[in-house]
């Protein structure tokens, strides 16, 4: 069974992945989604998908 | 009709109380959420993506050399099955 | 063993149960919440397979989601980070319903669905692959897969053995076929995402020769097409990358101005855009398929992802390359990789063999969602009070059907369970005469509410096809599932006006009795009034509305637009007969 938690599969990510350079954005992100978006944001449908 | 098979959310009382506590709060707190979150993904992205995007700069010199074909391998998929419960 | 295969959070979220490798159930979200497209985790979806299964969610076995997201995340991310600061208000747009689901795929699960068990990640492409080479009737079969994006990957080329499957070679974001006809779709002033097809409508009324249009020239240099179907794209002519918005001013600036306005009228401008992007369409995927050819010698192709719903490339696949057999999953989009991403975790990593003779195992047809017996449908007319007529003799049904077609009626006809992917392929579908001259401007102003240049399909039983048009000989399966468009033998143009396209082409649909053998005994006792067995068979919805799922949703489209009567199992229902619904289709319809 693999890691089931989000932090150790993002762990798990950067390590099978070596996007390294991703690591800022993806800890600065993490500290926003305890601070910012505990609560439903409402869905936004996608109009262009490559960027969603 | 058919929208009815999904089952409803067993609430009882003090939950129904809440659920509609927190609704409210939703409702009320909307427009400061969005301010709030706005400012923090700001933050989160001339810091995060900002420093992110120096070192990809760093690490990633960009290569010009037009090739024959523009298909790329696609690494063999892996044997183990616990492999495939990860999200990446 | 129950596998459920979900895809959800982009665009026509769609879940399916497989039992032992039979697929038991399969629909999209966008039938039960009403609206299209819904990217919304497809709780009704799955509430349903899990009904039509007999099952909760506790005896799933295992669940299977399309997509890696993490992978899909990052790049997102590479992105942001390569067009920093360029992307900040998308990045805003975008990051939160990361942060609280995209991200959390096994959270939902278990907080949406009860479910505690072992969710298997497929990548995007893999899914797509999956759904077109598992249900086919192939044992062995090159695959070939194209949309606008999953994680990385927007095109694959790969081979399915018995129950393997793997991918060799790809083509990566940002250089897509499926983005490029998009942002054309965009600059046309469509929907992205939605109104792809209408592109390839348009298209049949441009300049489809390479060397007189002149849009095709301008798109060529846009792309960087290789002889073995490899391409990449020029990305200054775009903006996908970092920006809501598709075409960048360059791209605008080449093809001679600026998009075209939703409600500016369509040119001849437009049209030879339309023409050049699906040419250019046509010659990179005939291209992928030659050389998938070339590498595999496999005589059987099996093709997926939201470019094999194009159906003028699609018609051209078996006289065009060396394939001898084609088969394509009907619902190609997204919405099929939910049952590609449980057939590969059934087949592939769990290593059940496949039995392709199996009638479920292999998809011989498309009636995978929701059904309702007579009872119920006479429950529901008795208690909303609807004036209705009992048909208990199947044959007094079929007579009474045909005779109301052949005197010029439009008929809802909802019959069964509800197909699985974007067309109505007889049970759900509003039918028409195709030899009535004016019936196209009926369906068009009365019923349908959309473009003029937007042609209506004909359903015809299967042994007749050749009859009426010039297909490949066998006719392939595809066909079933109206993925192909073939040429109108010149002869019958002119008696089939409400189905022949501008340009002499007719986007057929056949019909096999042993897959829907009501369906094909009304054509062929149509064909005994009319001459010719054959219908005009169009969507039962109205515009900017999914197809009908229910009776109510069945009763309202009837009373709300112009469809004359509706025939819903053993019953027909007059619109005349009943009080007008304050239901105002006219207000509804729209893109």
């Amino acid at each position: 069974m693999a890691r089931q938690s989000l932090l150790g599969d993002i762990w798990g990510f950067l390590r099978v992945r070596k996007v390294w350079w991703l690591l800022p954005t993806i800890i600065v992100l993490l500290l926003m989604g305890v601070l910012a978006v505990a609560s439903q944001v409402p869905y936004l449908a996608p109009f262009i998908y490559a960027l969603f | 009709m058919l929208n009815s098979v999904v089952p409803e959310p067993v609430e009882g009382p003090v939950r129904n109380i809440l659920h509609r506590i927190d609704k409210g709060l939703r409702i009320v707190l909307k427009p400061f959420q969005i301010v709030s979150n706005f400012i923090l993904f700001t933050v989160a992205y001339f810091l995060g993506v900002g420093l992110s995007s120096i070192f990809y700069r760093l690490g990633n010199k960009s290569k010009t050399i037009p090739p024959d074909s523009y298909w790329l391998d696609v690494p063999p998929a892996p044997k183990d099955r616990d492999s495939w419960l990860r999200p990446f | 063993m129950n596998i459920l295969g979900i895809s959800c959070h982009y665009h026509d979220a769609a879940a399916t149960l497989i039992r032992d490798g039979g697929i038991v159930a399969a629909a999209e979200e966008e039938r039960f919440t009403r609206r299209k497209h819904d990217p919304a985790f497809p709780e009704n979806a799955v509430a349903f397979c899990l009904k039509q299964g007999g099952l909760d969610i506790g005896e799933v076995d295992a669940l299977a989601f399309y997509e890696k997201p993490l992978i899909k995340f990052e790049r997102l991310l590479t992105q942001h980070v390569q067009h920093f600061p360029r992307s900040f208000m998308v990045f805003q747009r975008a990051m939160p319903s990361w942060l609280t689901e995209k991200l959390r795929v096994r959270k939902l699960f278990k907080k949406k669905l009860g479910y505690r068990g072992d969710v298997f990640f497929l990548e995007h492409h893999l899914s797509h692959a999956a759904g077109a080479f598992y249900p086919s009737p192939f044992d062995e079969a090159a695959v070939l897969t194209v949309d606008g994006v999953g994680e990385w990957t927007t095109a694959a080329m790969g081979m399915g053995r018995g129950t393997q499957l793997e991918l060799h070679k790809e083509i990566r974001f940002p250089h897509s076929i499926g983005l490029l006809y998009s942002t054309v779709t965009a600059y046309l002033g469509f929907s992205v995402n939605n109104s792809e097809y209408k592109v390839m409508g348009l298209s049949a009324y441009g300049d489809k020769n390479p060397v007189s249009n002149p849009y095709y020239t301008k798109l060529k240099q846009v792309i960087d097409l290789k002889p073995d179907g490899s391409f990449q794209l020029d990305m200054s002519y775009f903006d996908y990358e970092f920006a809501e918005r598709m075409p960048s001013k360059k791209l605008c600036d080449h093809l001679g101005g600026s998009p075209r306005k939703p409600e500016d009228p369509v040119t001849s401008r437009h049209e030879n855009i339309a023409a050049a992007v699906q040419i250019i369409t046509e010659e990179a995927v005939i291209a992928m398929l030659r050389q998938l050819h070339r590498t595999t010698q496999c005589p059987n192709v099996v093709l997926s992802g939201g470019v094999a719903l194009n159906s003028v490339g699609n018609g051209k696949i078996l006289s065009q390359t060396d394939f001898q057999n084609v088969w394509i999953q009907p619902n190609a989009g997204d919405g099929g990789s939910s049952m590609g991403t449980a057939l590969y975790v059934h087949h592939a990593l769990f290593n059940n063999p496949r039995q392709i003779a199996s009638p479920n195992h292999t998809l011989h047809h498309p009636y995978l969602g929701p059904s309702f017996s007579s009872d119920e449908v006479e429950s529901f007319l008795r208690g909303q009070n609807i004036v209705h007529h009992r048909f208990p003799s199947r044959e007094k049904l079929l007579d009474e059907t045909a005779n109301l077609i052949q005197s010029g009626k439009v008929v809802g006809w909802f019959q069964g369970r509800m197909e699985w992917g974007p067309r109505s392929l007889g049970a759900r579908s509003i039918l028409a005469n195709p030899c009535d001259p004016n019936m196209r401007d009926i369906l068009n102003l009365k019923v349908k509410h959309r473009e003029i240049f937007r042609p209506f399909a004909p359903s015809v039983c299967v042994e007749d096809a050749p009859k009426y048009f010039e297909c490949d000989d066998p006719v392939p399966l595809p066909t079933d599932f109206m993925l192909m468009v073939y040429p109108v033998r010149p002869e019958w143009r002119e008696k089939l006006p409400a189905v022949t396209h501008v340009d002499g082409s007719g986007r057929l649909q056949t019909v096999r009795r042993e897959t829907n053998a009501l369906y094909y005994d009304l054509i062929k006792t149509f064909g005994g009034l009319s001459g010719v067995p054959m219908l005009v068979n169009t969507s039962f919805n109205i515009r900017g509305e999914p197809i009908v799922c229910t009776p109510e949703q069945a009763y309202r489209c009837m009373m709300g637009t112009g469809i004359d009567c509706l025939v819903m199992e053993d019953f027909i229902i007059h619109r005349g007969e009943n009080m007008k619904d304050t239901w105002d289709s006219e207000s509804v319809a729209k893109d």
